[in-house]
């Protein structure tokens, strides 16, 4: 295993790992790899802190158990749309948990609609790659290769929203200097998100 | 990382294109080829993505307060819609209560300057004039309060083509080829009236409730420039708007002046996106991708969902990424797009011949004859091993050869060389040499070569071939012999034809930025205009001598003029500027005119030649600041477009050439009451170009592959130069006017020679009507007389060499004869004179011999009787045949007579090369062999109908050749007086016919100017050419390797066979197997 850059471990290789349940590593970096996207997804779709994190503890736990147990293979579909199922139900479960205790049972039933698989999938899309970028950008700050002020340029910039005028100022560069610096990471960060998507979509 | 070139835009406008939707104006061009910005871009955009979806603040967004800008005398009501270039609001015309869409566009275009506003409105009255049910009426232009501009369309309430197409999924394609058809209609509606819509896209298309189509933005693609900071992006081009359906000269904006082929590309890719629901490339992905693409790749293969063969070879044919291999006019593309929806053969596809007869037979079930088959021209040679029948092969062969001739009479040159070189390969070899074969080869071997000649009679070509020139920007004469070339990715090139031998030498490359490149006349210097600036440059370095910032000035589009003393800019808005060279001071400026013009230069002084708005010619003296105007009428009516004029005027200003809106007009300058003559009218669009002596007018269509040049005194067309490959791309004029060079799509260079500086020579300047000719082949003299009965003598010297002069020789005559041998010279006259003289001697020293009265000379030749004693002969107009002995001092004549029954009248009379015979022919058709010992008439044939005007002997003697008013020659067998025909010649009299030495071959020339070579033994035609002026006679010198015409109203004309026949080495495009076998 690849243990300096996890991230850039394929899905395929930790499913295979999977399956030996004395391999600690690969549970972990599964679950790593996923937990944090599942509450994500649960965050934009409407549950509270706790609720997210508790849709991803039950949706983790069923998916590697049912993994190990060999309740899913290639022939279901995609591992992503497996896991989001998995997913789903659990939300729909909290959410309906939260609605009974909101609204005591008085005969008017209100109709709220359940997320509809689609939209689940797209939250979950979008959690992963947000995911993604935030795990490519953590490498590009752990690698060391660009220096601070260079990433100072880039956060100020393209993270934070800050004009050019001012980054440079607090960068002490000039305003060219800045947009050179923001391209600059900007690239090895499209390079490091592209080496992590190819990993994570690997067997997804 | 790239490195950024000077080139390159500042960080902050970067910075502000990689922020829009779209990529701006001008800037696509540098993107294609910079590395730099690409990535800049790229990171750039990334950044800001990385931003939104990384930061915490992704889900805010700006909102703005719904509130529409205050137009005057509109009210608005709702928006509904919004693009890169501004935002389209449905509202109501306060006045009249008439519902409109008003554009509002994002920032003020293209400068507000009140000039800028000028060419704004005049744009605006252009596309306002377009009245069509498909184009969607533009019905105002106007000032927003915040200073921006709006414009008030009609409105229509539809959706865009691409998502009314996929909500009618079930339409079939037969039918959404009829909807484009009109959408093509309403296009070149537009096209005819000069607008060019330059951003067609589906988005562009409304279909209203009836399915009907209405295209947006017509003409006001151009007017959505984003301003930027840097002049030098916002300063060029006319594209603008998204990748999707830009064509690849738009992406590499590789012309200033927009064309109407543009739109063609556009509409062959919204065809196939509505056929098939997508785009034939990718222009999704990254910048680089998506402009390559754009530029290099081939559409990808649709199988089956929608597109048929038809489909796609119409939707290939508009979207090919050169603009001359597409339609030329939206209403080819409209008729293809309608005959591919109702299964009729479509255009595109017409050159595969045995496509066009499966449709034919697919639809009317034709049954394929042996002839259709022949009639489709399949290589004669091939077919006749595949039928394996040999009449069968005698016949097809023939055909074949048949099919060539016709290829060559209608001047579809590029046919005839088709079919000549694939039947050139099996029949005529190498090794042989080409003047020889031309008279003694196998058969089919000489019909092939004189065929070949016959095309050359036509246009000339003396060289052609692939010189890896690719496609070109300009090929400008610079002296005598040489040219200066720019080719597609400005490398400059040296090309020298001296000896007829075209060579190319490389020079400097021109940077990237350039678009447009002229040579002086001399080559000492060049200009290049690019976004923002002129620049002179010398050419031999690259150095910059002279750059001048126009950014501030005129709109420029690709019309330059230059001369050795200046430059002259015209604008798409009719602003003329002339800067001096090398300097580019300013040394005129004035404005109003038809725009795009190419004006007309005088080479030494400073006076240019324009066309004005109400379509006059004014020469404009600079330095005086005088206006004359050499005509005194317009040279076209008021309805002709004021599209693309271009003035040209010969050194010594007589003739003045307009090229106009398709339309090519003469004018005499020296007798302006000779009029206005129209030469042609083509397309919209000619590029004309004159020679330096103002003889020939060469001009080309857009749109048309071939170059027409016009002889400028007759006013007639003589040449059809041809496009191989695709269109002649670039033609020029050699400075001494003796060659003319093309370059073809593919970029194969053809030299071609101007009538009359090849193997065709006028011996003199004017014309001589040197009638009766009389050669002395050894010593390369001839005698004639013309029509004043003045006797003539040339000298001939090696062909090529300077041109001769006649010489009077000071009596009157109307006949010559010449012995060889003795080099005797006879001539006669009107009345009854015979004057005898030596050519080595003066002719002043002549002999006058003083026939009876009444004793006109109508033929004379010379002969020697069997004691080897010289005699003339002389046939009289009394029927009488008198043999003198030119050296005898005293003594009469002997004499015979000749009538034979009725009333002879002698019309030529010959004496056989082997003395034996004297032929005299009479003009009741009949011929007389006359014994000369004996003057026993041998035989007296009746050889035509009608009259027999003259005879050659073959040079064994064993036959005599008559020809006359039945167009045929007649073969006389000498010995049995058995007589075969010759195939017919035309249905005009033969008036003259010589023998070639070798035997096997005659030429006969005839009253309407056509000169056919005939083969001797089988009768058949080998070659006709052209005289311009009826034969009046002919004759061999130089050993048969050139001939002698003398046509009526033409100069005295020396062909050399030889020369011409040459050619065929130069020109045959195996002829790499030659070089094994040259010696």
């Amino acid at each position: 295993m690849n243990q300096t850059q996890p991230e850039l471990v394929t899905t395929t290789l930790l499913l295979q790992r999977l399956h030996d349940s004395a391999d600690d590593d690969a549970w972990r970096h599964f679950d790593a790899r996923f937990r944090r996207v599942i509450i994500s997804t649960g965050l934009r779709l409407g549950l509270s802190n706790s609720d997210a994190e508790e849709a991803a503890q039950e949706t983790m736990f069923q998916a590697i158990r049912d993994y190990q147990a060999n309740r899913y293979d290639r022939s279901m579909g995609r591992l992503s749309s497996w896991i989001i199922g998995i997913a789903r139900h659990r939300i729909i479960d909290i959410l309906r948990r939260r609605r009974e205790a909101t609204l005591p049972g008085s005969g008017a039933e209100a109709i709220v609609e359940d997320p509809s698989e689609h939209l689940v999938g797209q939250v979950f899309e979008q959690s992963l790659e947000r995911q993604i970028f935030s795990d490519a950008w953590e490498m590009i700050r752990a690698t060391g290769k660009s220096s601070l002020k260079t990433l100072q340029a880039f956060e100020l910039t393209a993270l934070r929203g800050v004009p050019a005028q001012e980054a440079a100022r607090q960068c002490g560069m000039s305003v060219d200097q800045v947009y050179i610096a923001r391209n600059r990471v900007a690239q090895r960060l499209r390079e490091m998100v592209q080496r992590i998507d190819e990993a994570v979509r690997d067997g997804l | 990382m790239s490195k950024s070139s000077p080139d390159c835009p500042s960080v902050a406008s970067l910075e502000e294109i990689a922020s829009l939707d779209s990529i701006p104006s001008g800037f696509a061009r540098h993107l294609a080829g910079c590395a730099f910005c690409r990535e800049y871009i790229e990171s750039a955009r990334f950044a800001r993505r990385f931003g939104s979806v990384f930061g915490e603040d992704a889900s805010q967004r700006e909102s703005v307060p719904p509130s529409f800008p205050d137009v005057f005398g509109y009210e608005l009501i709702e928006e509904i819609g919004r693009g890169g270039q501004g935002t389209v609001y449905r509202g109501i015309q306060s006045a009249s209560g008439q519902v409109v869409a008003i554009k509002v566009v994002h920032a003020p275009s293209g400068g507000t300057t009140p000039r800028a506003r000028a060419r704004f409105l005049r744009e605006i009255q252009i596309s306002a004039s377009l009245n069509h049910p498909g184009i969607v009426r533009l019905l105002d232009s106007l000032l927003i309060a915040d200073g921006r501009e709006g414009i008030v369309f009609e409105y229509i309430d539809g959706l865009p083509l691409d998502e009314w197409i996929d909500a009618h999924p079930e339409l079939p394609g037969a039918q959404r080829l009829e909807l484009l058809a009109l959408v093509a209609d309403a296009i070149q509606h537009a096209h005819q009236r000069g607008v060019i819509h330059r951003d067609l896209k589906p988005s562009n298309i409304l279909m209203d409730a009836s399915g009907l189509p209405h295209i947006l933005d017509f003409g006001v693609a151009r007017l959505h420039q984003a301003s930027l900071g840097s002049d030098r992006i916002t300063r060029t081009g006319e594209f603008t708007g998204t990748l999707a359906y830009a064509a690849p000269e738009q992406v590499l904006q590789d012309q200033l002046v927009p064309d109407v082929r543009t739109d063609i590309y556009a509409l062959g890719l919204i065809a196939y996106r509505s056929l098939t629901g997508e785009l034939p490339y990718r222009v999704d992905g990254s910048l680089d991708s998506a402009i390559r693409n754009i530029v290099e790749a081939e559409p990808a293969r649709q199988t089956g969902a929608g597109m048929s063969v038809d489909h796609r070879a119409v939707i290939a044919k508009a979207i090919a990424k050169e603009p001359e291999r597409r339609y030329q006019s939206a209403s080819e593309l409209a008729a293809d797009f309608r005959a591919a929806a109702a299964g009729r053969a479509i255009a595109a596809r017409s050159d595969h011949r045995w496509y066009t007869l499966r449709k034919a037979v697919k639809r009317h079930r034709v049954w394929i004859t042996l002839l259709a088959v022949i009639l489709l021209g399949l290589s004669g040679t091939i077919l006749a091993t595949l039928v394996g029948n040999r009449r069968l092969n005698r016949t097809l062969q023939a055909s074949r050869l048949q099919q060539l001739h016709t290829y060559i009479e209608i001047d579809a040159r590029d046919r005839a060389e088709e079919i000549l070189w694939s039947e050139a390969k099996h029949a005529i070899p190498f090794g042989e040499a080409d003047e020889r074969a031309l008279w003694s080869a196998p058969l089919r071997d000489r019909q092939l070569r004189w065929a070949f000649m016959e095309m050359q009679d036509r246009a000339t070509c003396l060289f052609a071939e692939p010189l890896g020139l690719g496609s070109l920007r300009i090929i400008d004469p610079i002296g005598a012999q040489r040219f200066g070339v720019v080719s597609l990715d400005r490398q400059i090139k040296w090309l020298s034809i001296a000896g007829d031998h075209p060579t190319l030498t490389d020079g400097p490359r021109l940077p990237d930025s350039v678009l447009v490149c002229r040579f002086v006349p001399s080559g000492r210097f060049m200009l290049t205009l690019e976004p923002g600036w002129i620049r002179c440059v010398d050419p031999t370095t690259g150095e910059v001598l002279r750059a001048r910032d126009i950014s501030n000035d005129a709109e420029l589009s690709g019309c330059m003029s230059v001369s050795e003393w200046g430059a002259a800019l015209c604008s798409s808005s009719g602003e003329l500027l002339v800067l001096s060279v090398p300097d580019l001071d300013v040394l005129h400026e004035s404005d109003g005119y038809p725009a795009n013009q190419r004006v007309w230069m005088d080479p030494a002084e400073h006076t240019i030649g324009v066309l004005d708005s109400q379509a006059r010619i004014r020469l404009i003296d600079i330095a005086a600041d005088s206006i004359e105007f050499p005509l005194s009428q317009p040279i076209c009516d008021a309805g002709t477009p004021q599209l693309f004029p271009e003035i040209h005027i010969d050194d010594e200003r007589r003739v003045l050439i307009v090229a106009l809106a398709g339309r090519l007009f003469l004018v005499d300058l020296a007798d302006p009451r000779s009029g206005i003559r129209e030469l042609s009218r083509e397309g919209y669009r000619l590029h004309a170009s004159m020679n330096q002596s103002g003889t020939l007018v060469g001009a080309q269509a857009y749109g048309e592959s071939s170059l027409r040049l016009w002889d400028i005194r007759s006013a007639e067309e003589i040449m059809n130069l041809p496009g191989h490959d695709g269109a002649v791309q670039q033609h020029a004029f050699s400075g001494n006017g003796e060659r003319i060079v093309t370059v073809d799509h593919s970029g194969t260079l053809r030299l071609w020679a101007t009538p009359g500086n090849s193997w065709r020579e006028p011996m003199v300047d004017q014309p001589s009507n040197t009638h009766r000719l009389a050669a002395s082949r050894q010593k390369n003299i001839v005698l004639g007389a013309d029509d004043r009965m003045r006797s003539q003598l040339l000298r001939l010297g090696p062909f090529g060499e300077q041109r001769g002069a006649i010489e009077f020789l000071g009596f009157n005559a109307v006949r010559f004869a010449v012995d060889e041998a003795s080099g005797l010279c006879a001539a006669s006259d009107i009345e009854n004179n015979i004057r005898l003289f030596s050519i080595e001697r003066s002719p002043d020293d002549a002999r006058v011999v003083t026939l009876a009265e009444g004793d006109t000379a109508t033929g004379i030749g010379f002969g020697t009787l069997h004691d080897g004693s010289l005699r003339l002969a002389i046939c009289t107009q009394r029927g009488e045949l008198i043999l003198l002995d030119p050296r005898a001092r005293t003594g009469k004549p002997e004499r015979a007579s000749l009538r034979v029954g009725e009333d002879l009248q002698p019309s030529d009379l010959v004496w056989s090369p082997d003395n034996r015979q004297i032929a005299c022919s009479f003009r009741d058709g009949r011929v007389a062999i006359i014994q000369p010992e004996t003057f026993e008439v041998e035989q007296l044939l009746s050889v035509s109908a009608s009259q027999v005007r003259s005879l050659a002997y073959s040079p064994d003697a064993q036959e005599l050749a008559a020809v006359g008013d039945d167009g045929r020659i007649a073969f006389i067998n000498t010995a049995t007086g058995s007589i075969r025909h010759s195939e017919q010649l035309s249905d005009s009299s033969q008036f003259c016919i010589a023998y070639h030495p070798s035997g096997g071959a005659v030429v006969v020339g005839d009253r309407l100017g056509k000169i056919s070579v005939v083969d001797a033994h089988s009768g058949g035609i080998l070659a006709g050419f052209r005289a311009k002026g009826s034969v009046m006679s002919i004759a061999f010198v130089s050993d048969g390797d050139e001939l002698l015409v003398s046509a009526l109203g033409r100069p005295l004309e020396r062909w050399s066979f030889t020369n011409l026949a040459r050619t065929l080495r130069a020109l045959r495009p195996d002829k790499q197997g030659n070089e094994a076998h040259q010696g």
